[in-house]
């Protein structure tokens, strides 16, 4: 293998190198190039730290001191958790779902309509740039192998990518573990320190699971975990505001004495 | 480069585990999920279980209660439902049903019991059940999808048979298979038809002889005329044959889902006509303890036959495990049931009665020979043969061997296609193989005698090929022997079982007669097609319930329509392996009558777990229903009734000879 090939197709062959590039441009349920169950794991990890940040707004505002905070925070993580662990799983399942019936109609298609996958494949290789007499070459060896068909219509008529996805199963396992891990992080802080650290420690886990997703994927580190930290301040902010302002509107109190019960309990927040 | 999974995916019916779009690790993700899924149920209702009878910690256990339900009975609620959906109430629809509704008069844990020994009682079937029978993986490898054409210019390309038309010239190389039919143009060689004979022996193929697809070349050449498209061709008639027959089999049903679709209706029937009616007539609340809605729904759990749902793969799965024991394989447990319905036992003659190896048995010098030069001979005809794959050859050669011969040098060595070989060795002039190639060398007395020889011989159902050493003739005779034991065996069958034997062959009758005799079989149809042969069997299959027993691809249609198709693990074709229902893997047919005993044994067992259960239920769901005992002593009788059909379906794993 020359030095160029070498380093272009990073030591291997330029079959395998085609290979694993068509299999990281898959299209995942999520639609990124990182694996399914890992993109799971991460994303349970953003999901949790989001809700735990909401589920924190509204009971710290609607009951700053009950003692039950803590449980009711952890059994909706966990619920929440066990949610999206078993959403990702059977989001997993639908499309491997569609995807099968896709391979099992285009089967029938080659089965059944021979002439008319002949010319489906004659205007693909047209588009390519091939023109008589190689054209006619390339169909007739194309058609010679059903197995060999099947598989060029399906990546190259359906733009679908075999052998890249992951079980379902397995992305929700991952989901599970991402989600549980940053419940029961979230959950400790809760209980054991104050509430501004369990703040810092939604966002600090939002952070993360945002650079780790960015840094696989090769993506730009600093807009991926601005943005994420971005959308969860946004979400939070927003719930934590309007919450007071329901609040404000909903109270019998007189509105002095309002303004001074909020003021105080943002006070509160910062240390 | 690994080629993708796309036919095994198909056959299986879309399964992930063969999925081609998961990656090779994720695919071990996907096996026996339903399994492990009810393994998992199983232990939160044991959790379940314990934290509410032994701690009264009912909370707690509903915690797990909740995983039961998802985990077992989402999958039985879709079945279901989807059952409802083509108006079919069946025991699936009871349990369900049953297993939902008791939540209502806080039975959850008794429902969950039904979810999680139905959940289980169906993966454990579905992990046990070959998933190959449908599958028939092996009949796209009888037909080669390619072919190579000869074009007008002399180029050869390879192109797809279904895109080859009659008329075009394609070119079939030594050892390939024949992948459309065709009239020879150019060569001579041998060709072996034992797809649709199933006699392993080459044929002569010339010029203008038709050549069937599906036959595999031998060493010669051959250049042939394309007389039918693919999806007319002889290759492809027997392929349809075998599926057509598997399709139209009637699908094997346990003879208690024949009595289940009646019970179920009349349990919800009665539970409903109850909770509706029982209030007008005996001035019962609906409501309440007391009230008739309760009653039902208690009469519903009760009368649900779970000892049934669990008891029957048990048994079904240790029989098959003492059968697997015994280097048999059983493609599911109905299939004993089935067996043991037989009435009649049909075999194929060649590799089944046969050993399907010819072996040579004599031989005879056309002239007055010392044991010396008949010694010589048999070295020449040795060193003659050893580079040959033909079963004439192998058939000398394995038997020269025992008696470790000379090895010499041969020259001018020539294989005539479709007749033999000849060379010359130490100044002599050799030659082994078809009688008509040298008959015109022979002289009147020789000719004569070689004459009788071949009529004898074919009476006797042997072969006979002939040796030349310079102006020496010796006839070598091969025969393909029964098996051993194979008489004591049939005879066996028929005192034992009172069955009806027969043979079914595509070979001659001579020869088919001749092993009939030797085996006392008094009924013989010969020379059969394999369209003949499922004729035949498709017959006595639907009037008397048939088992065939056979090898080949031949047998692949009979075997697939048969009540029960046997097979031969090691001397079987993949398709007939495919098509059958029951594999000897050791090729023993000696197994046969084990195998009839532990069927009928199955059904005994079964028989006595259906009366069993069914007891067991009338004894607690009626009283249950009258209001007379309490739903926790229904559900104990009922579960009691569970175990003891459970440990009488183990006595099926005993795996010696049953009298």
């Amino acid at each position: 293998m020359s030095k160029d090939n070498y380093t272009h197709f990073k030591g291997k062959n330029a079959i395998d190198h085609v290979l694993e590039v068509k299999a990281k441009a898959s299209v995942e349920p999520h639609g990124f190039e990182l694996p399914a169950h890992q993109f799971a794991f991460l994303d349970a990890i953003r999901n949790i730290s989001l809700l735990g940040l909401i589920l924190f707004a509204l009971l710290f505002l609607v009951q700053p001191n009950d003692k039950f905070n803590t449980l009711i925070l952890s059994i909706s993580l966990c619920g929440a958790t066990l949610g999206f662990a078993a959403r990702s799983t059977w989001h997993g399942w639908s499309l491997l779902e569609r995807l099968h019936r896709n391979l099992k109609q285009e089967h029938f298609e080659i089965q059944h309509h021979r002439a008319q996958e002949r010319e489906e494949l004659k205007a693909m290789y047209q588009l390519k740039g091939f023109q008589e007499p190689l054209l006619s070459q390339v169909i007739d060896v194309l058609m010679a192998d059903e197995s060999r068909l099947l598989k060029v219509m399906i990546e190259e008529e359906l733009g679908l990518s075999l052998n890249s996805h992951e079980h379902p199963l397995k992305h929700g396992f991952a989901a599970l573990i991402g989600g549980g891990c940053a419940s029961i992080i979230l959950s400790i802080v809760f209980n054991f320190l104050s509430p501004t650290y369990f703040v810092f420690f939604a966002f600090l886990l939002t952070f993360v699971s945002s650079l780790l997703s960015a840094y696989k994927e090769k993506n730009s580190l600093i807009p991926a975990t601005v943005w994420s930290l971005g959308i969860a301040g946004l979400v939070f902010g927003l719930v934590y505001f309007t919450t007071q302002i329901c609040l404000v509107y909903s109270s019998s109190d007189s509105k002095e004495d309002l303004s001074n019960k909020t003021s105080n309990e943002i006070t509160y927040l910062i240390p | 480069m690994t080629p993708y999974l796309f036919n095994e995916f198909l056959e299986s019916g879309l399964e992930d585990q063969s999925s081609p779009f998961l990656t090779q690790e994720s695919r071990l993700w996907a096996k026996n999920v339903p399994l492990k899924s009810s393994i998992a149920s199983a232990i939160f209702l044991c959790i379940a279980f314990v934290l509410s009878f032994f701690f009264h910690k009912d909370l707690e256990a509903s915690f797990f209660l909740i995983l039961v339900y998802f985990f077992a009975g989402i999958p039985s609620l879709i079945g279901a439902i989807e059952d409802i959906g083509d108006l079919t109430i069946n025991i699936d629809v009871l349990m369900t049903l049953a297993a939902f509704l008791s939540v209502l008069i806080g039975s959850a844990m008794e429902g969950g019991l039904l979810l999680v020994l139905f959940s289980l009682s169906g993966s454990i079937e579905a992990a046990v059940t070959s998933k190959a029978k449908g599958a028939l993986s092996h009949l796209r490898q009888l037909a080669p999808p390619q072919a190579t054409v000869l074009l007008e210019n002399g180029i050869t390309l390879e192109r797809s048979v279904k895109d080859i038309d009659v008329g075009t010239k394609i070119v079939i190389k030594a050892g390939e298979i024949a992948p459309l039919d065709g009239i020879v143009l150019e060569g001579t060689s041998d060709v072996n038809l034992v797809h649709l004979t199933g006699e392993n022996l080459p044929v002569t193929k010339t010029i203008g002889d038709q050549v069937p697809a599906g036959s595999r070349n031998g060493e010669g050449s051959l250049v042939l005329n394309v007389t039918h498209l693919s999806t007319e061709s002889t290759l492809s008639k027997l392929i349809d044959l075998i599926i057509e027959a598997q399709e139209s089999k009637p699908k094997l049903q346990r003879f208690i889902d024949k009595l289940s679709q009646g019970y179920a209706l009349s349990i919800i029937s009665i539970a409903f006509l109850f909770a509706i009616t029982t209030p007008f007539i005996f001035s019962m609340p609906f409501l309440g303890n007391e009230g008739s809605i309760y009653r039902a729904l208690a009469f519903l759990i009760a009368a649900s036959p779970c000892a049934l749902i669990i008891a029957l793969p048990i048994g079904y799965l240790s029989a098959i495990s003492a059968c697997a024991k015994k280097g048999i394989l059983l493609k599911g447990g109905v299939i004993l049931d089935a067996l043991a319905e037989c009435k009649i036992i049909a075999f194929d003659k060649t590799g089944t009665l046969t050993k399907g190896e010819l072996i040579l048995t004599n031989v005879l010098p056309l002239q007055p020979s010392s044991e010396d030069d008949i010694k010589n001979a048999i070295v020449y005809a040795y060193n003659l043969e050893m580079g040959s794959s033909h079963p004439i050859a192998k058939a000398i050669t394995d038997y020269i061997e025992q008696q470790s011969p000379q090895k010499k040098q041969l020259n001018e060595y020539k294989v005539i296609a479709g007749y033999g070989v000849e060379a010359k060795c130490e100044n002599k002039e050799l030659y082994i193989g078809k009688p008509s190639y040298i008959a015109s060398q022979l002289n009147k007395e020789q000719n004569f005698e070689l004459n009788e020889a071949l009529r004898k011989s074919q009476d006797e159902g042997k072969l006979i090929a002939v040796l030349k050493v310079e102006n020496n003739f010796y006839l070598l005779l091969l025969q393909d022997a029964p098996r051993e034991n194979m008489k004591e065996l049939l005879e066996r069958l028929r005192k034992k079982f009172n069955l009806r034997l027969l043979m079914l062959t595509g070979d001659h009758s001579a020869s088919a007669n001749y092993v009939a005799k030797s085996l006392n079989l008094t009924e013989i149809h010969s020379n059969l097609l394999p369209e003949q042969k499922l004729k035949i069997v498709t017959e006595l299959a639907n009037s008397q319930g048939l088992a065939m027993v056979g090898d080949g691809i031949n047998d692949a249609p009979a075997l697939a329509r048969a009540t029960v198709g046997i097979s031969m693990g090691k001397v079987g074709s993949a398709s007939a392996v495919d098509a059958s229902d029951i594999v000897l893997l050791h090729d023993d047919l000696n197994l046969l009558d084990w195998l009839i005993s532990k069927s009928k044994k199955t059904k005994i067992v079964i028989l006595e777990n259906v009366i069993t259960a069914f007891g067991a239920i009338c004894f607690a769901s009626i009283p249950a229903l009258l209001g007379f005992i309490p739903l926790w002593l229904a559900v104990i009788l009922h579960e009691g009734g569970t175990m003891l059909v459970g440990l009488n379906s183990l006595r099926l794993l005993k795996v010696k000879d049953d009298k």
